[in-house]
């Protein structure tokens, strides 16, 4: 079972967790902050710190934004880890944003409880 | 610290794109692009190489990915749900878990770009971001 505070610095306030990006499941990793986004498809990492592991792009599709702009996106190949909970997936790399972004490529996988009163979240496999 | 003022003209989408970006982040647009900058941007001893290295990335993905399209209608036959890795314009291996083939294709080409995908009905798919942000006056 994993938990996470909300981040208060949001108004109102986030539902967040530490995410640990790696390039493979045994190798060094960095720590972010990420945003659960539901009305995300897809889970997105700023590309400054996919770039710092040295993730390699693996594919490249569509992205429609809130406005319907559509443009390019390269994704890359990374083990993700949510607590004991991981992954390998493919993640956005994000060139305008230094906000990491769980989406539900990763949320369906789990049990994922938005506790609002007490501001914290709940992850269970 | 120094600081030098240079005019740029953005073509709409862009612009558009770095507003939304400073709203985000809560910023001034130039504020918002000067941090964009100084997080992406590589130091200049570094910059060539750097440069150069995620250029030939993104070249190589764009081949595979001209393979992948190539190679779709037969893949949909023969491989449909099933994750695939694209190499030098041939299939190179397929798993029906994706962290098994990533394993698999990292031991072997650790630092090659390989196409890895799902094979769907359609060759590239689009991704949606249906949030949105309030943002306050000036932001």
């Amino acid at each position: 079972m994993y938990f996470h505070d909300y981040a208060s610095s949001y108004d109102p306030a986030f539902p967040v967790v530490e995410v640990a990006v790696s390039v493979l499941r045994e190798q060094a990793s960095i720590s972010l902050v990420a945003l659960l986004d539901s009305g995300a498809d897809a889970t997105s990492i700023p590309l400054h710190a996919l770039r710092q592991i040295g993730a390699l792009p693996a594919e490249s599709r569509w992205l429609r934004d809130v406005t319907g702009e559509r443009h390019r996106v390269e994704l890359y190949e990374v083990y993700l880890q949510i607590g004991v909970y991981g992954q390998y997936l493919l993640v956005v790399g994000d060139t305008f944003s230094d906000e990491a972004i769980v989406g539900r490529d990763i949320l369906n996988h789990y049990v994922v409880t938005l506790d609002g009163p007490a501001s914290v979240v709940e992850i269970t496999a | 610290m120094m600081e030098s003022q240079i005019t740029v003209t953005l073509p709409d989408r862009l612009y558009r794109r770095v507003q939304s970006l400073a709203h985000v982040k809560r910023r001034q647009m130039a504020e918002a692009i000067v941090e964009h900058l100084e997080a992406t941007l590589p130091e200049s001893e570094d910059l060539p190489a750097t440069v150069d290295l995620h250029q030939q990335q993104s070249a190589a993905l764009a081949r595979e990915e001209v393979a992948y399209m190539q190679l779709h209608p037969q893949l949909k036959v023969t491989h449909f749900g099933r994750y695939v890795a694209i190499y030098q314009g041939a299939l190179l291996d397929a798993d029906d878990t994706f962290g098994a083939l990533v394993e698999r294709v990292r031991r072997n080409f650790p630092q090659q770009v390989v196409w890895l995908t799902q094979v769907k009905e359609e060759p590239i798919q689009t991704i949606v971001k249906r949030g949105n942000r309030l943002v306050r006056n000036g932001e």
